[in-house]
């Protein structure tokens, strides 16, 4: 099967002055459709630019990036994102609801953004409050909900359409560990359902949900390692 | 005590560590608080300071008042004045004035003066005295008696000083009056009108001139205004039905003059500033409005910051401060603020004042005693603390309502703005839109009338017009005749000048407020004398419709053959026609105008008609008007119209010499371009227009300033929220939608409700508009299209920001 990322020789400069600071080199990596990376290493190592370029926000670096063999790198802006729309969905460690809008307005705003017509749009969210058990939370605002129950709308919100690709930037770092392990669960399950996920952690224990550890340091990939739940199916890139 | 201090000192220091918000707080209320400041100045000045005389509250104006149409503020005729004066029994005391040129000769050049005549009584009404010698005692009130007080600035100009005037003799109109004494240097007298350079008494036009009736003795000349002094104790309507039973009296007693006649009394300050009060009161009502959007600015700014300091509030709580105490250090530095932007505004308004009094011709009684007084200073400082508390109120409030604490927990997880606070700046938004959608719609009616009214055919060309008068002495031009002659030699010589196209004269001039009016007969249809109609009159020179360029609609225009000598004759307007000789033509038909210059009124052939002139003013329709021969009716002085054939004032010169060669004696004066007329009669309602406009101007632009401010400041407080939506899947147009949405949204709140209220409100412009309805659907089409073209501008520049953002950056916040 085509893999669903393959990076290689990935770069990303920063130029302060005359200097220049490579966040992230020669990155090669390959992430097969339904695998669970994590991705781990200290502060400042270039985990969260990692995500980013691999979520597509971020298109300031060089290198190849292809997704499902398209070359990422090629596009320009309009199609990046219309790949990105269409293929991925972001869990974020601080949930990033929009504060005025109710759960349910939540939900529908990536759907909004899809041009998703309105009776789909509601059938889809129904689905989704159905899906997470949190219809009775439906029209609550964020802060009305715990830190949990922001999360776990947080993951709806990043399926709802049912990406191919979930990244996941400390999903549980604002939880406690009852809720994180909820939430780690649900990514579980989600993965067996057949998405890809890619988590940033720094949690060796949320870690050992996924299939295979990819540690950065200094901007460098330093060592890859499958973890004890790694399926055999799972090919590792040399 | 102490703790207010610490208040201010810290609030002072709050705003000085701040000068950029500062600054624009401070000018922001400055240009509302300047400009209330301003138009009170005048309105203290026009209608609210009392008039100059003891006891003002008891003075007030007689008039006439036409039982027919309603008509009021009408002259009285000296007969009537004489009669009131002898039956009343609510007024202590009654004077009648009327005003005239006078030339003063000898010592010195000639020169031209402004006169009060005025009946003896005068000084007794107005309780005023003079400075040296006496003021005028009803011995002075007969005919052949000739005295003058003299005012205190002709005193000083004309006489040096002189300590000892009082008995001397002065030279007016070639005839000598004695000086019985000088008036204070602040006496004015009538108010309204331009400085008086000296008064006389009611004897001068006892005087029969012309082998006719003197005009004090005719009780259908009605030239005189009238002023009393209620006895102590009564009232306004024991007044009015005390003048009232005396006209009715009258009416009976003379039903040929006096028919369908009332007289009726109202406060002397009302009669002067009666029609201005509503102009001012709507510049102040325009005025009002910009200070509130002016306080709905500064409270945005101030609730912007209280956002940015709920940690610092939360601390002062933390250590015991109390809800008061928190909202009394927020509302001082409010009012330190206000008080900032006080007094700078003052500064404004002291420069608005200066220029508002020093505009010419704007013809707003006393307006130019408007400064800014102690009363001004006082509205300011009011206006200032009141301001300060008004939009330093929701601010403070809203700081209390706030859960102080859970702030101080906050890592900010919660960055945007809070959902309270958010709603109350986007109400203060659409209130400012709303507001400025009144000022913008009552400004623009006012301009368009403004336009309109200025493309009103006069009915006459005042392109290239010069006008002037020349003051003939009754000693050598007296007689009808002799000035008859003297203007049509001085016409004679000014058509032969070169760059003259022609020449006539008129009186009263067209537009100048000078208005003859009286009855007149038609022949074949005897009317009882009260029922006759009326009609404007006009006396001619030879020439006249030609030089105003008024068109000649049918018959013919006069001829040198329609002298004294000749049928007597008439041109009639087109009303007159119209209206009195309806389906029939009026050409050869006779009319009888009651005005002549000696001996009966004559029966008169019409043998022209000419278009309808705007004489009264642009905005009213043309009166009935008869136009005589000046030489078959030579009352009094001409104003002479001369059509040149390039700039009018540079020919003066060369006129004053023409008028120099005939009688050396003569002062030309009063020389102005026909056109001046033209732009008077409409520069009170320029000023207004023109006040409203500027005031709408800054309306909008600080409702545009608050706009943008809201919506870059909550495109700030939102910058984590977009690059969510950005890595939702937003591209840069749906930022641009969402960010103008939300500004456009409360620019289209403010725009309906702005046109709801400007509907509620529109008849109170009614009564200044021209040719257009204060709900002229396109006016208000237009203000909201201008006004939603000016704030998706405002709305756009922080939205492309907004675009532009980082979804990464904004995650990064955390």
């Amino acid at each position: 099967m085509e893999p669903l990322i393959q990076l290689r020789n990935l770069e990303k400069v920063v130029e302060a002055g005359p200097n220049k600071f490579f966040l992230l080199r020669r990155i090669n990596l390959d992430i097969q459709q339904g695998e669970f990376v994590t991705i781990m290493g200290p502060s400042g190592a270039g985990k969260s630019t990692l995500l980013s370029i691999i979520g597509m926000l971020d298109g300031a670096w060089s290198g190849d990036y292809f997704f499902l063999g398209e070359a990422v790198h090629k596009l320009n802006v309009k199609k990046r994102n219309e790949l990105h729309k269409a293929n991925i969905g972001f869990v974020f460690q601080s949930y990033h609801l929009i504060d005025n809008l109710t759960v349910f307005e939540n939900l529908e705003v990536p759907l909004s953004y899809k041009n998703v017509p309105h009776k789909e749009r509601v059938s889809l969210v129904c689905d989704a409050l159905d899906r997470f058990h949190i219809v009775g939370k439906k029209d609550l605002f964020p802060n009305q909900l715990s830190g949990g129950q922001q999360q776990l709308v947080g993951v709806a919100r990043a399926v709802i359409l049912s990406p191919k690709l979930i990244l996941a930037d400390e999903p549980t770092g604002n939880l406690h560990s009852a809720q994180g392990e909820e939430i780690m669960e649900l990514f579980k399950k989600l993965n067996d359902a057949g998405t890809t996920i890619i988590q940033v952690t720094h949690s060796e224990r949320n870690a050992s949900y996924g299939h295979r550890i990819i540690q950065l340091k200094d901007g460098w990939v330093v060592s890859e390692t499958a973890t004890a739940g790694a399926r055999a199916t799972v090919s590792h890139p040399a | 005590m102490h703790a207010l201090w610490q208040d201010v000192r810290y609030g002072l220091r709050m705003l000085a560590k701040n000068p950029g918000f500062t600054a624009i707080a401070v000018i922001t209320l400055a240009v509302g608080i300047g400009a209330n400041a301003a138009i009170f100045s005048v309105v203290d000045a026009v209608l609210l300071k009392p008039l100059p005389f003891s006891e003002p509250d008891r003075l007030v104006s007689v008039s006439g008042r036409d039982l027919r149409n309603g008509e009021k503020g009408r002259a009285l005729s000296y007969p009537d004045f004489a009669d009131l004066r002898a039956q009343t029994r609510t007024l202590e005391s009654v004077a009648a004035f009327d005003q005239s040129n006078f030339t003063v000769t000898g010592n010195g050049e000639p020169q031209q003066l402004q006169g009060g005549i005025v009946s003896a009584d005068l000084f007794t009404v107005l309780r005023a005295s003079p400075i040296i010698g006496r003021v005028f005692v009803s011995a002075d009130d007969q005919p052949g008696t000739r005295v003058v007080l003299l005012s205190h600035s002709i005193w000083k100009s004309r006489f040096g000083g002189d300590p000892n005037i009082q008995g001397k003799t002065i030279q007016l109109d070639e005839r000598a009056y004695t000086i019985v004494g000088v008036m204070p240097p602040q006496f004015q007298f009538p108010v309204n009108a331009e400085p008086m350079d000296l008064w006389t008494t009611m004897a001068v036009e006892m005087v029969n001139l012309g082998g006719d009736k003197p005009m004090t003795e005719e009780r259908g000349a009605h030239f005189l205004g009238a002023i009393g002094r209620l006895k102590a104790g009564v009232t306004l309507e024991q007044a009015n039905a005390d003048t009232g039973n005396i006209a009715a009296g009258l009416e009976k007693q003379f039903p040929d003059t006096d028919g369908h006649l009332s007289m009726a009394v109202q406060p002397q300050i009302e009669a002067l500033v009666g029609d201005i009060r509503p102009v001012l009161l709507l510049v102040l009502g325009a005025v009002g409005i910009l200070l509130l959007i002016a306080c709905a600015n500064s409270a945005n700014l101030l609730l912007a910051r209280a956002a940015g300091r709920q940690r610092e509030m939360a601390i002062r709580s933390s250590l015991g401060a109390g809800g008061g105490r928190i909202v009394r250090q927020l509302l001082t530095e409010s009012v330190l603020l206000s008080i900032g932007g006080g007094t700078l505004g003052l500064f404004l308004a002291v420069w608005g004042t200066r220029l508002l009094a020093s505009l010419p011709s704007v013809q707003i009684p006393r307006l130019a005693g408007a400064t800014v007084n102690s009363a001004a200073l006082l509205f300011t400082l009011v206006v200032s603390i009141c301001a300060g508390i008004l939009f330093g109120l929701a601010p403070a409030l809203h700081v209390l309502r706030f859960d102080l604490f859970q702030s101080l927990k906050e890592s900010g997880r919660t960055a945007t703005e809070g959902v309270g606070r958010s709603r109350i700046r986007s109400l203060l938004v659409i209130s400012e839109v709303s507001l400025a959608v009144v000022l913008l719609i009552g400004a623009s009616l006012l301009l368009e009338s403004m336009v309109r009214l200025t493309r009103v055919p006069p009915g006459f060309d005042p392109h290239g017009v010069l006008v002037f008068n020349v003051s003939l002495p009754s000693v050598r031009y007296g007689k009808p005749e002799q000035s008859a002659d003297f203007y049509a030699q001085l016409l004679e010589r000014l058509r032969a000048m070169p760059g003259v196209k022609s020449a006539s004269g008129v009186e009263p001039l067209p537009l100048s407020d000078d208005i003859i009016r009286t009855s007149f007969q038609i022949e074949g249809h005897p009317v009882p004398r009260s029922e006759e109609a009326r009609t404007q009159f006009r006396t001619i020179g030879l020439n006249y419709f030609q030089t105003m360029r008024i068109p000649l609609l049918s018959g013919r225009d006069f001829t040198a053959r329609d002298d004294r000598h000749a049928a007597p004759v008439v041109i009639i307007n087109q009303t007159l026609a119209r209206k009195f000789f309806p389906n029939e033509d009026p050409i050869g038909k006779h009319i009888k105008p009651g005005v002549s210059a000696a001996g009966p009124s004559l029966m008169r052939e019409i043998v022209g008609v000419a278009g309808d002139v705007k004489h009264r003013n642009l905005w009213q329709q043309a009166d009935p008007e008869s136009y005589v021969p000046y030489d078959q009716v030579p009352l009094g002085t001409l104003y002479v119209t001369v059509r040149t054939e390039g700039d009018p004032l540079a020919l003066l010169p060369a006129v004053r010499e023409q008028v120099k060669v005939l009688d050396t004696e003569l002062p030309v004066y009063g020389a102005r371009p026909m056109e001046k007329y033209l732009a008077d009669s409409v520069a009170q309602r320029k000023f207004t227009s023109l006040l409203c406009t500027v005031f709408a101007g800054a309306g909008l632009l600080l409702a545009i300033i608050g706009l943008f401010g809201v919506v870059s400041y909550s495109v700030e407080q939102r910058t984590q929220e977009l690059g969510v939506r950005v890595a939702m899947g937003a591209e840069k147009a749906d930022i641009l939608q969402l960010v103008i949405g939300h500004g456009m949204g409360m620019t289209l709140v403010g725009i309906v409700f702005g046109l709801a209220g400007t509907l509620a409100i529109s008849w109170l412009l009614k009564s200044q508009l021209f040719g257009i309805s204060p709900t002229d659907p396109l006016t208000f089409l237009g203000v909201a299209c201008l006004l939603s073209v000016v704030a998706f501008a405002a709305c756009y520049i922080p939205a492309r920001r907004a675009s532009r953002v980082d979804p990464m950056v904004a995650l990064r916040y955390e």
